[in-house]
């Protein structure tokens, strides 16, 4: 959308904010890349958020990481083990660490306000972490997210599975964090001090971050089959991922493997989701890892194709060391997966035990931008891919509008909700994505502390099952789920589009 | 993901680039770059109404909560439909991860068209279309009758659904004998140009 005079009058009602205020970039340690950390059962991490020096294609920017790296330590544990973290917090804002898809003791969960006070600054906070699952997880602030986990507070976990052939042969894992940064000429964008901004559609980046690199490279020999593992720390971008010209299958989601594995041609994923896809490599050359998408101009009402290379992969003429061709072949199904998700299939032709609505309040947006928003009423994408309106989008704080989820049972909406359950139930829950809202957009809704299972879309039953945290609900859909109750305590259910949380759209759940 | 064949009673068309059938006029797969034409080749269309969005259908075991998929869109019919009517649905093609795209981003919609009350027509049959809004490209779906409705797959940002009467149902390409069109919703995306605030910007920024 072009930067026209009435909308650059819009500001913001917020004041801009940045970290490091008053402090001397130079005195800061430049921020190292992530490194792997294997903890056995009874470990204990020390983990430490603070200020960081980043430098981003010849620029400096003050920036926060856990324990000096971006990403933040990737923690490697076996399925089963439990460590103890002991966090303090360095940076100049409250904060918590919260264990992304972790079915942890509800204590440990890390969300202010409901689990724990906010750790101040120069605060510490122990938690203990159990790994029930196999899978990649990642750790991530949940307090003003918009800004600490944008500003490079999030790593990953890998929960190394008990069974040495949970997954099929491949010749190496490879652990891919994917993100973006709003930089313009005048540095990092500012945030918004009292409250987020951006909140319409979130904030989008223009500099694409893959392990918090802008040119991320990668080496492979030919031949090689690569599992990677990507998830996505972005705030409010859904990725549509794909290597050029090598084929890809997906194996696993959020928390384990599919039911079945699959050819896939690019992967859909929505912020803190993650996929876990099997590459072959099979000749010598560069192969991308990109970004492509349909990009909406309002202002023309028209698509553009657009493709951002996020990663390069050098593949060589070496050989792999073993040959996992055949393997790769193989679509493999998995009979443990099946028959534990068997005894929830029955769940796709019962009615909702619960129904909630995600829509949108916007009463106090101005005038031009309303105009604006109601003057496109007639098309709504699935998927808002791009920042098609940015100028709109950035003057929209908290204040302005509020995020709606709506229990459809008693009317109770966000924080008013609190829905009870006992440990052992299993609900089914129908969420819908108000299409009429006055800006609709996909919500990807994560549930704190359990395991839930996308049983349809849009009345079509999932065939393939997968456990997962995270659901991508795209504007207009209607997604009913199996939310397994598992864990004891009260947990927060939220959008995981970081503004959109600011803006409200959270609730909280009980299991008894 | 994997392209997927259409769902249900499909002429078992997919949309690949090479099956796609393209004029020779065509220029660039670019949409973007298609625009100045696009108002033209609209224009030298069938006539397109502006049928209304049918609002949402209920999914199985819902009373409260309306599904807005599938997208089901009155086909609007000329002079020749008589009292016949036709709609098609559209929903996502089936994928896992919630929302359906093909590798370059393009939504993938498993397409159905319908028609009721279509008379006899000695000597021709029925063909639905899909065809991209500047009509540069598209699929013959197949025939269709009162009982047999027709379905196929779309991966275009913008297309136009139709029905012809043509002499055989693969024909190559489409006859002026029009029955029904209809607009997919992208299609009717409103350009901001001109309006509200815009209204005395009459200049486009080209780095945008
Ligand atoms: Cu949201």
């Amino acid at each position: 959308m072009p930067m026209l005079p009435p909308l650059m009058r819009l500001r913001p009602s917020v004041s801009p904010f940045l970290p490091g205020e008053g402090v001397d970039v130079a005195s800061l340690s430049e921020a190292r890349p992530g490194r792997i950390v294997d903890l056995a059962n009874g470990d204990t991490l020390a983990l430490e958020a603070s200020l960081v020096r980043r430098t981003i294609r010849g620029r400096t920017y003050v920036m926060y990481a856990f324990n000096g790296q971006h990403p933040g330590p990737l923690i490697r544990v076996s399925q089963g083990a439990e460590i103890v973290v002991d966090f303090t917090n360095r940076i100049d804002l409250p904060t918590s660490v919260h264990w992304h898809g972790v079915r942890v003791e509800n204590r440990y969960d890390g969300v202010p306000g409901v689990t724990q006070d906010p750790v101040q600054p120069g605060g510490r906070f122990m938690y203990r972490v159990r790994f029930k699952d196999a899978g990649i997880y990642w750790y991530h602030p949940h307090h003003r997210e918009d800004i600490q986990q944008d500003l490079g507070l999030y790593g990953n976990m890998f929960v190394r599975p008990l069974a040495a052939d949970y997954y099929g042969p491949a010749n190496r894992e490879e652990f891919l964090v994917l993100d973006d940064l709003l930089i313009d000429d005048a540095g990092l964008f500012p945030f918004g001090e009292e409250a987020a901004t951006h909140t319409l559609m979130g904030r989008f980046g223009n500099v694409f971050l893959v392990n918090g690199e802008p040119d991320f490279g990668l080496e492979a020999k030919r031949g090689e089959v690569v599992r990677f593992f990507l998830t996505n720390v972005s705030n409010t971008r859904v990725f549509n991922l794909s290597f050029d010209g090598a084929r890809m299958k997906v194996v696993g989601a959020d928390i384990g493997k599919f039911e079945r594995e699959q050819w896939v041609s690019s992967v859909v994923l929505a912020p803190a989701q993650r996929y876990v896809v099997d590459v072959r490599f099979e000749g010598e050359g560069r192969v991308a890892l990109t970004n492509r998408i349909q990009a909406i101009d309002h202002y023309l009402a028209t698509f553009k194709p657009r493709v951002d290379t996020l990663a390069v992969v050098a593949v060589s003429e070496k050989e792999a060391a073993e040959d996992h061709a055949e393997a790769f072949e193989i679509l493999r199904e998995n009979a443990d997966v099946i028959s534990e998700v068997d005894r929830y299939r029955e769940y796709v032709d019962r009615a909702p035990d619960y129904e909630l609505e995600l829509t949108l309040r916007a009463d106090d947006l101005p005038l031009t931008i309303k105009q604006m928003m109601q003057l496109d009423t007639l098309y709504f994408p699935p998927v808002e891919w791009n920042d098609a309106m940015p100028m709109i989008n950035y003057v929209a704080s908290s204040r302005e509008l509020t995020w709606v989820l709506r229990d459809e049972g008693s009317g109770a909406e966000n924080m008013e909700i609190n829905w009870r359950f006992q440990v052992g139930d299993a609900v089914k829950i129908r969420l819908h994505n108000d299409i009429r809202a006055l800006h609709p957009m996909q919500h990807p809704m994560h549930f704190h502390g359990q395991r839930l299972l996308v049983l349809a879309q849009d009345g079509i039953a999932n065939d393939n099952l997968v456990w997962k945290d995270t659901v991508l609900l795209p504007t207009g859909a209607t997604t009913d789920i199996l939310l397994e109750l598992s864990n004891p305590g009260r947990w927060m259910a939220h959008c995981h589009i970081a503004e959109h949380l600011e803006a409200g759209m959270k609730m909280v759940f009980e299991v008894e | 993901m994997r392209e997927s064949t259409g769902a249900g009673r499909s002429s078992g068309i997919r949309i690949q680039e090479v099956m796609v059938r393209r004029s020779p006029l065509f220029i660039t797969a670019s949409l973007y770059s298609a625009v100045p034409i696009l108002a033209v080749a609209v224009l030298s269309a069938p006539k397109i109404g502006e049928p209304p969005l049918t609002l949402p259908h209920a999914p199985p075991g819902s009373a409260a909560c309306a599904a807005v998929a599938p997208i089901r869109i009155e086909m609007t019919p000329t002079r020749r439909a008589g009292g016949a009517s036709a709609v098609y649905e559209m929903r996502f093609s089936s994928s896992t991860f919630g929302v359906t795209v093909s590798e370059a981003g393009h939504y993938l919609y498993d397409v159905e068209v319908a028609v009721k009350g279509l008379p006899e027509k000695t000597g021709a049959v029925f063909v639905a279309w899909v065809a991209t809004s500047d009509l540069e490209e598209w699929i013959n779906l197949g025939p269709i009758t009162n009982d047999q409705p027709i379905a196929g797959q779309v991966g275009w940002n913008k297309f136009i659904v139709f029905v012809t009467a043509e002499s055989a149902s693969d024909a190559e390409s489409w006859s002026q004998e029009f029955y029904f069109s209809a607009l997919s919703p992208s299609s009717r995306m409103h350009t901001m140009l001109g309006h509200g605030p815009f209204s005395s910007e009459p200049c486009l920024d080209p780095r945008n």
